[in-house]
């Protein structure tokens, strides 16, 4: 009787040990997907994941993953990886933007702590696909719109890569000054890279006036929009009325009146309309990524690309004059009876130089980067949007972290993983002699300032990045203007009376050819005028040792 | 013992194997390439060299047992002289491996591992050659049997006891993936139990006695 009390004790003191191990160990409260459960497979989507912990302060590696079956029954794995620092007791939402590349696979949430797994779950992903890019509403739910997607403004993205898988955002009745500062800058850039803002004014117009926000001013298509009440169709309608800004146009006009004026800002446009409701036309535009063509650039930039090799002369005639040696000692080897042990001793100090040289960087690199793309601004505007394709060829099967300067990384065929751990950096298995593609895109602070007085065709730059803008030339009326140089730090002033105007087809053939290749791609634009130079200051960008990178953007700054 | 280390006698067939070996490396020596030309499929002589190399380690290492066979050497002598040529071979072919391991991206550290095997597996036919030349002295016999012995022992362990079998085990330690430890081990070991049956039983105890020996010098 008393050996059986003092079992059963000792069972319940083990459960309760295991119970309290289980409970203070870190756990996964909840994973909220998108925009209200809903994305669009294909692109970075927001994910936010509330962790709890009870146990001691520990760092923990929060990783999320989906493995993509494809038809030929090939798996690749989207993988991201980052440290969570959680203290005791704490309670903390980890937020980020993961690809997701497929709905019939769930995706995968995993909490791990010396390569233990403590905590995971997996998030089905069929319920709310969307097969479209989203279009968010904000303040708007008069409107019946399928593909809507309703949010308060404070889930707005605080990071560009979530709007990825956006088309559009309907701004209704609510005030700018709602948002925050991240905010702000998020759906700033996510408009130059080609978001659509549809401002739904009428109504709505003193609720989006109430605070006065200067950042949301110089969106916006009008200048001092006032509303005006009209009748139309036997309702009284507040309309809104303004003065056009340069570089806006008339979108849509209704009863004589413009309805809907639209603003281009980088790659997208502000649409403001003059009531609350929305025109059917402002909903048949999208967002639309030319990049298998920008893929095949990389592709073939470096298959073009030199594996040198200048040591294949000097390894060459210094092994035929190791051999040429040893036979000639055979001559000698009677009579001198060391030459054995001089030969033996010479091989081993010739091998001892050849392994120091072959790990020199001079022998050859393990890793060959091409790292090619464009950086492209807007006159006025706070952001420029980086783009950059890596073209990586291994000499030699590796584990690879590439570091990448990018928000946005996505693998051209899959097959790599990222790491947040200290700096970005892309993982991958390569195989001997074998390429791998990726994408990159990054939101940087501008650089480049750039006006030109129309009166005396004088033009200012001012080169504000840490590398020097080369071979910097002007398009105005046609024609390219050289203007040299622009050390980093500095400012050219010169007008373009004084210089010689080259046709665009004379620049292009004078170029080399990787030059050549980004000119084709992005160099023309809409007549008008626009900077470009070229960025080639490989210090600037992240390298590893043992790595040979080639760095080479164009930086384009569109005028008005 | 002097003599022992006599290896002015092999000198050309040291300076054969170096030339021989050399070719494919020599041929393997990139030369600055566009990247889409390497992507391509192509034949590389580098891993020819890393067969051919272990292949002619061992001829040659067969061919110096069979020399040592002829002499009248005491079994110490034979050991300590097999040993010494054996190892000259591989010493004075060090430059070409160190040329290889750059030049395929191996690790030091596996390339000693698998020069360490090359070289009891080259000693282990060395001691097979010993024991074919006393038994066979006809050159002709010789030449049948050792060379039916290497394709039969080559080929055979591809199927059986693969870790005897030296293209296996050199694409393991030069391959990109992980070294398989336990397959490993069993190719050392193996090698290890063969060399031990042919030093015990393959070399007669005393081929010639001390007082022969002091009579030959």
């Amino acid at each position: 009787m008393r050996r059986g009390l003092i079992e059963l004790l000792m069972v319940m003191l083990t459960a309760a040990v295991y119970g309290q191990a289980t409970l203070a160990g870190p756990r996964i409260e909840a994973v909220e997907l998108g925009f209200n459960g809903r994305f669009f497979p294909g692109s970075l989507t927001p994910l936010a994941v509330s962790l709890s912990h009870s146990g001691a302060a520990q760092i923990f590696t929060l990783e999320v993953s989906q493995e993509v079956r494809e038809i030929t029954e090939r798996s690749s794995v989207e993988r991201l990886r980052l440290p969570v620092h959680l203290s005791r007791g704490a309670r903390k939402t980890v937020s980020f933007d993961f690809l997701i590349r497929s709905v019939s696979a769930p995706v995968q949430i995993r909490l791990f702590a010396d390569g233990r797994e403590l905590a995971g779950t997996a998030l089905q992903m069929r319920e709310r696909w969307s097969e479209v890019p989203l279009t968010l509403g904000l303040g708007v739910d008069n409107l019946e719109l399928i593909d809507l997607e309703l949010i308060e403004p404070e889930r707005l993205p605080t990071r560009w890569t979530s709007y990825d898988g956006v088309a559009r955002l309907l701004w209704g009745r609510l005030d700018p000054g709602r948002l925050s500062l991240e905010q702000r800058e998020a759906l700033h850039a996510w408009l130059l890279q080609g978001g659509h803002l549809i401002i739904l004014t009428g109504e709505n117009w003193y609720e989006q006036t109430s605070t006065r926000e200067d950042w949301w001013s110089r969106l916006l298509p009008i200048t001092h929009g006032r509303p005006v009440l009209r009748a139309l169709e036997g309702r009284q309608v507040l309309w809104v009325e303004g003065t056009m800004r340069p570089g806006a146009r008339v979108a849509e006009r209704a009863h004589g009146l413009p309805m809907a004026w639209e603003r281009p800002i980088g790659e997208g446009k502000v649409v403001l309309v003059a009531v609350a409701t929305l025109p059917k036309e402002s909903l048949q535009s999208g967002n639309t990524r030319e990049t298998a063509e920008q893929d095949r650039m990389i592709t073939k930039a470096l298959g073009a690309l030199i594996v040198p090799f200048p040591s294949r002369e000097v390894i060459g005639a210094l092994l035929i004059l190791f051999v040429v040696g040893f036979g000639l000692g055979g001559v000698f080897v009677t009579r001198w009876k060391r030459l054995p042990l001089w030969g033996a001793l010479s091989s081993v100090a010739i091998a001892g130089v050849l392994v120091g040289y072959g790990h020199s960087p001079e022998f050859s690199r393990a890793r060959y980067v091409l790292d090619l793309g464009v950086v492209r601004g807007w006159q006025g505007e706070p952001f420029f949007w980086e783009q950059s394709w890596y073209g990586v060829f291994l000499r030699h099967a590796q584990d690879v972290a590439l570091g990448v300067s990018g928000d946005l990384v996505r693998a051209i065929g899959g097959g790599a993983w990222m790491e947040l751990a200290r700096e970005r950096s892309l993982r991958f298995w390569g195989e001997r002699e074998s390429a791998h593609f990726f994408h990159a895109q990054r939101m940087v602070k501008s650089f480049v300032l750039f006006s030109l007085d129309e009166a005396s065709l004088q033009v200012r730059i001012s080169n504000r990045a840490s590398a020097a803008l080369a071979d910097v030339v002007v398009h105005w009326g046609g024609a390219l203007y050289r203007l040299g140089t622009i050390a980093a730090g500095a400012e050219l002033v010169r007008s373009l009376r004084a210089l010689v105007p080259i046709p665009p087809r004379q620049w292009l053939e004078g170029l080399s050819e990787r030059r050549r290749m980004l000119a084709n791609q992005w160099g023309s634009g809409p007549e008008g005028l626009r900077l470009m130079g070229w960025l080639e200051d490989s210090s600037l960008w992240a390298k590893a040792s043992g790595e040979a990178r080639t760095v080479l953007r164009l930086v384009v700054v569109e005028g008005t | 013992m002097r003599t022992l280390f006599d290896v002015s006698s092999s000198w050309s067939a040291y300076t054969g194997y170096l030339i021989l070996s050399g070719i494919p490396l020599f041929m393997a020596l990139p030369a600055p390439t566009r990247v889409d030309a390497l992507l391509e499929p192509r034949w590389s002589t580098l891993s020819l060299f890393a067969m051919i190399a272990p292949l002619l380690f061992a001829i040659f290492s067969l061919n110096f047992g069979l020399a040592h066979a002829k002499e009248r050497l005491s079994s110490k002598e034979i050991h300590v002289s097999l040993l010494g040529h054996v190892g000259f071979l591989m010493v004075i072919s060090l430059p070409y491996w160190a040329v290889f391991e750059s030049l395929s991206g191996s690790s030091l550290s596996r390339l000693l591992g698998a020069l360490g095997y090359v070289m009891l597996y080259g000693v282990c036919w060395a001691y097979v050659g010993v024991a074919l030349g006393q038994r066979w002295p006809s050159e002709i016999t010789q030449f049948h049997i050792k060379y039916a012995l290497l394709i039969v022992s080559i080929v055979g362990t591809f199927f059986v006891m693969r870790p005897l079998n030296p293209f296996l085990m050199l694409s393991l330690w030069f391959g990109e993936g992980a070294v398989p430890w336990g397959f490993v081990l069993m190719g050392y070991l193996g090698l290890a139990l063969v060399l031990a049956v042919l030093v015990r039983w393959g070399v007669p105890k005393d081929s010639v006695s001390e007082e022969g020996y002091r009579e030959r010098v």
